[in-house]
């Protein structure tokens, strides 16, 4: 499992950047100024290999008013990922999460805060992308997904 | 995911959060989450200094509902208002959340609701919530349910059984009813499900508390012997 996380962690280190612009969604600014980011970068503990190391196997589900700490644990394994990476922390999240999981839009929403705290503008630009059917009703009975990132659709997740 | 997203844009900008709730971007399911979200931020935000009147009338205003309206169709967000609220002013909370919005004890789900407000206290403020509970029994409408439902809260939350736990099942008037209520407790877990969440020791006590007849009390200790 930690060898699985640290090839993982490599592979990802290394992975081509994708162009949001190419990919069907607003254009967020995709790296904040490097000051911001630096800074940013420096406020945490964790370097990129702990956090992807860090990362649970399958996104949890989380309670509405009271997680456990175990969650809030992982909430704030997503956040930094989302701080350090932005854009990236996403497509490695749909990467690495079956599409049907519903936990997998608590993962999500997690890192896309992380990538808020250092470009908000373009965090939600991103994020109005995400939202699939604009009158909260699903297509057909079949189609539960409520989301969409670049093109690949996943769980509601409910909220 | 939308609860997340506009709780952190709360905390960090409340005019961009505001615009996010109005500009058409949530609809059903999300909407009611992107709300909860907001109320978070902004508590998040206010850090302790919180006009709550005020906050209720933004979140209206944002939604374009009255309170009825609020509660109804904007559930989590109104607990949160009323839990969070009420950890400071527990009265003004439930004076809001149950009068105001005209909670009818009468409906087994309002009555979970209600509950669950007082089950998000503080465990250091459990004596608070079994205060409020033992001056609306006496009222006209009052229904037991509300007691059970928070039993529930209380053996999710509390680490030890404590007298505020008997002094809850002392306003329980039948053995069938405080039967129900101890069970609640027997049956409960530690996170992960595994392990009985009380001691036996704890468990006996709650049952001499209840008064039982023989024939009860010795059906409740064989249940705690069963479901260690």
């Amino acid at each position: 499992m930690i060898l699985a996380s640290l090839v993982g962690a490599v592979v990802y280190s290394f992975k081509e950047k994708p162009q949001s612009s190419s990919l069907g969604i607003s254009a967020p600014s995709k790296v904040a100024p490097l000051s911001k980011r630096k800074q940013a970068q420096e406020a945490i503990p964790l370097s990129r290999r702990e956090i992807i190391a860090g990362l649970p196997e399958k996104p949890p589900l989380y309670g509405l008013h009271l997680p456990y700490n175990d969650q809030k644990a992982d909430m704030e394994v997503y956040r930094q990922l989302g701080l350090i990476d932005g854009e990236q922390a996403l497509d490695f999240l749909m990467e690495k999460y079956d599409a049907g999981n519903p936990g997998l839009s608590y993962a999500m929403g997690h890192a896309l805060s992380g990538w808020m705290e250092h470009d908000l503008k373009g965090a939600l630009a991103a994020f109005r992308g995400f939202l699939r059917v604009r009158d909260g009703f699903m297509p057909s009975p079949k189609d539960h997904y409520l989301f969409s990132w670049k093109g690949k659709n996943f769980h509601s997740g409910l909220l | 995911m939308a609860e997340v997203v506009t709780q952190k844009a709360a905390k960090l900008d409340l005019k961009v959060a505001r615009k996010l709730l109005t500009d058409g971007t949530f609809f059903g399911m999300t909407r009611a989450g992107a709300f909860n979200g907001f109320v978070k931020g902004y508590l998040d935000r206010a850090n302790g200094e919180v006009n709550w009147e005020e906050l209720v009338s933004e979140i209206k205003e944002l939604a374009g509902v009255d309170t009825i309206g609020l509660i109804n169709s904007y559930g989590s967000a109104s607990i949160t208002i009323a839990s969070n609220w009420a950890k400071e002013d527990l009265n003004a909370a439930m004076a809001w959340y149950v009068d105001d919005s005209l909670r009818d004890y009468g409906n087994s789900f309002h009555c979970a609701q209600v509950a669950s407000i007082l089950g998000l206290l503080p465990s250091s403020e459990i004596h608070r919530a079994v205060d409020w509970i033992g001056e609306q029994r006496d009222q006209e409408g009052w229904n037991d349910i509300v007691i059970q439902e928070y039993a529930r809260h209380m053996a999710l939350r509390l680490d030890f059984l404590g007298p505020e736990v008997e002094r809850l099942l002392g306003f329980l008037p039948d053995e069938m009813t405080r039967s129900k209520f101890g069970d609640r407790f027997v049956t409960a877990k530690n996170p992960g499900g595994k392990e009985r969440k009380f001691t036996d020791q704890e468990l006996v006590r709650l049952i001499d508390a209840s008064g039982f007849s023989d024939a009860q009390t010795s059906a409740s200790l064989r249940k705690i012997k069963l479901s260690k």
